[in-house]
């Protein structure tokens, strides 16, 4: 049963310590497998022979070598980045131990965040929906990309199948309506609804 | 200059090929959020997402 951990990184390096995670495990769990592989060759070679004593020599260090690829190999089986969580990696697997051992020595993690996280939360993040779907007209959003990077706008037409906003900024002095990505934005202020006005 | 990172628009495998070497259908730049799956067989998420093999996926594509 696998469970599912939040980890703490340094803000924007997120998916490199996701990368550098799984690739070390990816590696270790290699390892680990060429040493089974090598204690399966002594086990066959234990069967061949006829010496009773010699082929238990053989299939204790079988044994031995088997115990030593379990122990070192990680029990980590995914790391998951979403763009909702800045600071944030999940990662899934068997327990915390395995997380702890294959994080040493990743830069940029900052240590493990205590409790499990249920599969339903996770779920969410599984199929992201557009920033755009958020955002409705009259919004007030600041800009994260572009040539416009950290201006601030009001937004005037929302297109949710091109996932496109048009902003019109609140620096220029001619109110040109400008026309974003949806993953350029960042919303800063709702516009109030009128039925919140008048309750 | 390193070649930009694109997604399978079918299985969501990140590639820098315009064809996925899996599906054979194109790949898309735009992507969004990660997911790099170690063990699909013990893996929920890669249940959930139906992925087979493992490697690093893209969870939106546009």
């Amino acid at each position: 049963m696998a469970n599912i951990y939040a980890v703490k990184t340094t803000v924007g390096q997120e998916r490199n310590v996701a990368e550098m995670l799984c690739r070390r495990v990816e590696k270790v769990n290699r390892e680990a497998e060429e040493l089974n592989r090598e204690a399966e060759e002594l086990n066959h070679k234990a069967e061949k022979l006829k010496l009773n004593r010699e082929a238990e020599k053989f299939n204790h260090k079988a044994e031995k070598l088997k115990h030593k690829a379990e122990k070192e190999k990680y029990n980590v089986y995914s790391a998951l980045v979403s763009n909702e969580i800045r600071g944030y990696i999940l990662v899934e697997a068997q327990d915390k131990t395995e997380i702890d051992k294959s994080l040493r020595g990743v830069s940029h993690s900052r240590g493990l965040v205590k409790g499990k996280i249920p599969f339903a939360e996770v779920e969410k993040f599984l199929e992201p929906k557009s920033i755009v779907t958020k955002v409705k007209q009259g919004d007030i959003v600041e800009l994260i990309s572009g040539p416009f990077r950290g201006e601030k706008a009001r937004v005037v037409r929302v297109d949710q199948k091109k996932e496109k906003i048009t902003v019109e900024l609140f620096e220029a002095t001619v109110p040109i309506p400008v026309t974003v990505d949806g993953e350029s934005i960042r919303v800063i202020k709702k516009e109030v609804s009128e039925d919140e006005t008048s309750g | 200059m390193a070649k930009k990172e694109k997604a399978c628009k079918h299985c969501r495998m990140i590639t820098s090929e315009d064809t996925c070497i899996y599906c054979n259908v194109n790949t898309s730049e735009e992507w969004f959020g990660f997911v790099y799956i170690v063990n699909p067989e013990k893996s929920e998420i890669a249940q959930k997402l139906g992925v087979k093999i493992n490697g690093r996926y893209a969870l939106r594509i546009r």
